[in-house]
């Protein structure tokens, strides 16, 4: 009996152990997923602000068609607010217009270059933290508190990436 | 910016993955950058660069059939602890940490923007799938992840479960493009040249040797340049070996051919030395390999040949012996698309990289509070 008790215990200090660990692992995790989000939604805008400033440049005085659907879509995508399905929307509609004045305006790359980046950095930590989330010990000790699952932003960026190398 | 660069392999001992960092830490120097660089050296005497920080020598361990050299102690992780201290860094940037190494000890040691660089292709590698779960908890650390090529991607996503940005080899594209040609090459008979081991049956080496004997048959004045280690035995007529060479005349050797040649059988997972062959303007033949293919977009930057078929070979390369013309449109080609793998573009990249693991970060690179020792050694 005394071994079985000694047994449980054991058992329990470890458990709580390894719980305490997971618990810290997946904090740090959140901590960086957080940073991510903040660092993604930087440049979602910052996209969006060279696109408007794009469109305004090339359009002169008379704003051609394809000008003025490339900075309604930016403003559309300057009004989303959070990281949710209406901006994956807003964003990917913002990615079609620029398909067609990313090839004249080359200043465009490097704003373009960074948002795949960032966007594959936060998938990256949304992957990581959904791994630990997904253990059963996680799920059933609610070791993740009150934080909500985090989802992945989905973009098609590959159409405007001409950094893109098959190789 | 302040960058720190960590390389897994002794500076001193030639290999892929030095010369990538020695390549990178010098273009982001030239850039105006602050770059250190911390490196296993194993030859105390070796004369190193400014910019090299020793961590000191490599431990050789038996392990899977080869000799892994490692890099893991007490002494190493005091050093790069005072590494990290001192140099203050904006972005640490380590190569290969999936392997037990000094990558993996600095990773251990350090917080805050870190990025990693994944340059092994290897589909079953043990070592990944042996340290899964205790390296992915330290992976974890890191804010941002490139892969080299699809294949490293691959590999990363298959044995760790996460996912990278691509970023290529680079290549000095004017070091090769400005290169001289050996004295008296390429003469007017006719030239080829190999670059790589002659005596790794993977590089296809043999398979050449066959194809130019053919070849040589209608063209008794065709010459062979080949450079690379190896023992070739008695060379046979018209083939010349020049041993292992430095990289200035690798360049040279590439200048000196009117077509390179690239019979390998398999193994190869970028292509690398086909995209040097670009840079130089020397018309491409390579085997009909996945990599290679992809390089040279399905032969419109070069004329492929089948693996392993001295025949096919010996056909293409005649092609392009007797073509002018067919040569002139296959080295246009290779130089319009070597141009987006200069070191120039792709340290660009891999700066957009730091400057995005940076904005996920409020300040720079610090030491982990309490020094991380696995003792190995």
């Amino acid at each position: 009996m005394d071994l079985v008790l000694a047994l449980v215990g054991v058992l329990a200090v470890l458990h709580v152990a390894y719980s305490l660990w997971t618990a810290k692992r997946l904090d740090r995790l959140h901590t960086r997923l957080d940073a991510a989000r903040a660092a993604l939604d930087r440049q979602l805008r910052q996209r969006a602000e060279a696109a408007l400033a794009s469109a305004g440049a090339s359009a002169g005085a008379g704003r051609s068609a394809p000008a003025r659907d490339v900075a309604a879509a930016a403003r559309a995508a300057l009004d989303v607010r959070g990281l949710g399905h209406d901006r994956e929307v807003a964003e990917n509609a913002l990615s079609r217009m620029l398909l067609d004045v990313a090839d004249a305006d080359l200043s465009m790359d490097d704003v373009i270059t960074r948002t795949s980046f960032a966007r594959r950095f936060h998938n990256d930590a949304v992957r990581d933290v959904l791994v630990v989330r997904r253990r059963r010990i996680v799920r059933w000790f609610h070791l993740a508190g009150r934080a909500p699952l985090p989802t992945y932003f989905e973009m098609d960026d590959s159409v405007l990436d001409r950094r893109t190398i098959e190789v | 910016m302040r960058i720190g660069l960590v390389s897994p392999y002794p500076w001193d001992v030639p290999g892929g993955v030095v010369a990538h960092v020695r390549d990178l830490a010098e273009v982001l120097i030239a850039r105006g950058h602050d770059v250190s660089v911390m490196t296993p050296v194993d030859d105390e005497d070796a004369l190193l660069p400014a910019y090299v920080t020793r961590a000191g020598r490599t431990v050789p361990v038996p392990f899977n059939g080869s000799v892994s050299r490692l890099l893991f102690g007490p002494v190493s992780a005091t050093r790069v602890r005072s590494w990290l201290h001192d140099g203050k860094f904006d972005v640490l940037h380590l190569h290969s940490p999936e392997t037990l190494s000094l990558s993996l000890l600095a990773l251990f040691n350090a917080r805050g923007p870190i990025v990693a660089t994944f340059h092994a292709a290897n589909p079953r590698s043990r070592v990944l799938a042996m340290m899964q779960s205790p390296l992915q908890v330290q992976l974890e650390k890191l804010s941002g992840r490139i892969a080299v090529s699809p294949a490293a991607r691959k590999t990363i996503v298959e044995h760790l479960g996460t996912d990278a940005v691509l970023i290529p080899n680079g290549v000095h594209v004017a070091k090769f493009a400005d290169a001289q040609p050996l004295p008296g090459w390429p003469g007017t008979g006719g030239a080829i040249a190999f670059v790589g081991r002659v005596d790794e049956p993977r590089k296809g080496f043999d398979v050449l040797l066959d194809a130019f004997a053919r070849l040589r048959a209608d063209r008794p004045g065709l010459r062979l340049l080949v450079a690379g280690p190896g023992d070739v035995g008695a060379s046979p007529a018209g083939v010349t070996v020049l041993g292992q060479v430095s990289d200035d005349v690798k360049a040279q050797v590439f200048r000196s051919a009117d077509v390179y040649v690239a019979p390998n059988t398999g193994g190869e997972s970028f292509g690398i030395i086909l995209l040097e062959a670009m840079a130089a303007g020397t018309a491409i033949v390579a085997s009909d390999l996945d990599a290679f293919r992809r390089v040279l977009r399905d032969g419109e930057a070069g004329q492929l040949a089948t693996v392993g078929d001295a025949e096919s070979l010996a056909h293409a390369c005649a092609t392009l012996l007797d073509s002018p013309a067919r040569r002139r449109t296959l080295t246009a080609a290779g130089r319009a698309l070597v141009a987006r793998y200069d070191w120039g573009v792709v340290a660009g990249e891999v700066l957009q990289v730091y400057e995005t693991a940076i904005a996920m970060h409020t300040g720079g690179v610090v030491e982990e509070p309490e020094a991380v020792t696995p003792d190995l050694t």
